[in-house]
């Protein structure tokens, strides 16, 4: 499993636990030994518990405030569809944003640079809005929230040749 | 081999619609020795008020095909308007095989009767006599239809510099964007605007019968095919479902269009029968698959995949069944388009040098590339095989460019206003 794949994971349990944190139902696949519970807390002195949620977990910012701080754009390496680390705070705002408004919807437009075909490129566009908003049904959002758009290299952000150029038009453009 | 390098340029006001003016400008950026040497005399008699020769339009057509060396106009050494006063040796000398001469004789106001005659200088005989009228506004189709008989007499190939091309430009105007779907002659000339939008257009095609064009319009906010009448101008959407529409392709008979949908969930091949709407899902899987392009039988089919990791050409019948594939030459094969015989398959080929124009022979899987640039794309042959035209950079701006299809002639046509691209080449009228 790649890096990022694992952090998004990773990320997706804390939600996960946060989410579930006032309830103590138990999920399927989670595993609870019932062995030493109420037992003796004097058999082990040093044993304590940290919850996750609350201030030592991870502090979500809304969706415009991200938006305001760091944009609304995902970015992406040449010919790939695969999120960055840097994404994911964007990705998981608007992840919350729509949990939190179920009426609430986001549209996802996706981008290529202009190397390679065009029709290839409009295919490829597709496939990362397409990660962009599995990632974010992965949070428990609804597939009906989420609008995707590819205009491949149709619409550039910024027109030019070279690297700089290209690396602000491979992209995924979160519009509310 | 010693490459000549020569440019013709010559630039022409031409009105489109009622818009502003617009200038073309045709340059032949390489050409090579060992092409059939050929004259194409000053044509004599009447004047006319056409704004160029009709010489000079077959000389452009015949040097920018590649199989012919023609000479330079200031080179030619004699003034002829009658074959009696042929002085063979003079022409000969200048190393010329074939002499085209052609004389214009205004019939009636704007009427004009031009008449001309191809000689072979080593024969000492006519090869080619004929007979057009015309009127003057006609001047460019009388000198493509000429170049048309020439080259299919010298050649044994039909001529297709009477056919057009349609392509996609994007044009700023007042700080607004619009995109437009053109037609223009082959050599770039007599452009017209068939569609206009403020949304982005892509992927025209030619019907096998040059009446109609399927292409992209995201006009409605998404992609969506249409169909359009090139002479009436009404059009039909056949295709607008979720997700993708696009890369439209006519099979050989005109019935069917094969198209790419990623309403399934990932981009994969159809085809439409476009008179009972039925439609058949080809080619399926999570694979991105797009750019469907029909063998000449009608039998198979191309289309690029990344099946493999990243894309390459692959070929699968039109009853479905396993693709094969086709192109193991670079990292990046796209878009194929095939020659009118079926032997020989145009595509994007990045090697590791850039985008560019290869031609693979279907047989062998020989690969060669055949432009130059770093992001050349959207190549299409000629109905006759014998050139490619495809979409190239030029500082900056998208123009279009032609290329012998065996790479030792390139030409750019080169629209002043606007960025273009997608150039799709029509059949023989």
């Amino acid at each position: 499993m790649t890096k990022q794949l694992f952090l998004a994971f990773f990320i997706s349990l804390l939600l996960a636990f946060s989410a579930c944190s006032t309830s103590t139902k138990q999920m399927p696949g989670d595993v609870i030994s019932d062995d030493y519970e109420g037992g003796d807390p004097s058999l082990d002195d040093s044993a304590a518990t940290t919850g996750l949620d609350g201030e030592g977990g991870l502090s979500m910012s809304s969706l415009d405030d991200v938006i305001a701080q760091s944009g609304n754009v995902v970015y992406f390496d040449y010919n790939s569809t695969e999120i960055r680390d840097e994404s994911i705070p964007l990705i998981m705002a608007a992840a919350e944003s729509l949990t939190a408004n179920p009426a609430a919807q986001l549209r996802l437009e996706g981008h290529a640079d202009e190397r390679g075909t065009r029709e290839f490129n409009l295919a490829l566009g597709e496939q990362r809005a397409q990660t962009v908003r599995d990632l974010i049904m992965l949070q428990g959002v609804s597939g009906n929230q989420l609008d995707i758009i590819s205009y491949g290299e149709e619409k550039p952000a910024v027109v030019g040749s070279g690297e700089e150029s290209w690396q602000q038009n491979r992209r995924v453009e979160i519009i509310q | 081999m010693k490459t000549l390098v020569r440019v013709f340029s010559l630039a022409v006001f031409l009105f489109i619609g009622q818009s502003a003016q617009a200038v073309l400008e045709i340059e032949i950026t390489q050409g090579v020795e060992g092409g059939l040497p050929i004259a194409i005399a000053v044509f004599t008699g009447d004047t006319y008020t056409a704004p160029e020769a009709i010489e000079t339009i077959v000389r452009n057509d015949l040097a920018r095909s590649g199989l012919f060396d023609v000479l330079d106009k200031q080179r030619l050494p004699q003034v002829i308007a009658n074959p009696s006063q042929l002085n063979f040796k003079a022409w000969r000398d200048a190393g010329v095989e074939s002499l085209l001469l052609g004389k214009i004789t205004q019939t009636n106001g704007d009427q004009f009767r031009i008449e001309f005659q191809l000689i072979d200088l080593i024969r000492k005989k006519r090869v080619l006599g004929n007979v057009i009228p015309a009127d003057a506004k006609d001047v460019r189709k009388v000198g493509h239809k000429i170049s048309d008989l020439v080259f299919e007499t010298l050649t044994g190939i039909r001529g297709a510099f009477s056919t057009r091309v349609a392509y996609v430009s994007t044009i700023n105007k007042d700080g607004s964007k619009k995109y437009v779907l053109q037609i223009a002659d082959a050599d770039g000339y007599n452009a017209r605007t068939i569609f206009s939008s403020s949304k982005q257009i892509l992927s025209p095609a030619w019907s096998p019968d040059g009446s109609r064009l399927a292409y992209v319009s995201f006009e409605s906010g998404n992609s969506a095919i249409y169909i359009q009448d090139i002479i009436q101008g009404t059009r039909a959407k056949v295709s607008a479902k979720k997700g993708i529409n696009s890369a439209p392709a006519w099979s050989p008979d005109g019935r069917q269009l094969a198209f790419t949908l990623s309403a399934s969930g990932s981009p994969d091949i159809y085809i439409l029968d476009i008179a009972s709407k039925n439609l058949k899902h080809l080619i399926s899987g999570p694979a991105i698959d797009t750019e469907p392009s029909w063998m000449p039988d009608g039998k198979t089919l191309l289309f690029t995949s990344d099946r493999s990791g990243g894309p390459q050409i692959y070929q699968v019948s039109v009853n479905g069944g396993k693709a094969k594939r086709l192109t193991f030459d670079g990292k990046y094969n796209a878009a194929a388009d095939v020659s009118p015989d079926g032997r020989f398959i145009a595509l994007v080929n990045n090697s590791g040098n850039g985008f560019r124009v290869a031609v693979m022979d279907v047989q062998s899987q020989a690969m060669r590339v055949i432009s130059n640039g770093s992001l050349d794309e959207g190549p299409s042959f000629a109905p006759n095989g014998s050139m490619i035209m495809y979409a190239t950079a030029d500082q900056g701006r998208g123009v279009l460019a032609a290329v012998s299809a065996d790479g030792r002639v390139k030409q750019k046509l080169r629209l002043t206003e606007g960025d273009v691209r997608e150039p799709s080449w029509s059949p023989f009228r």
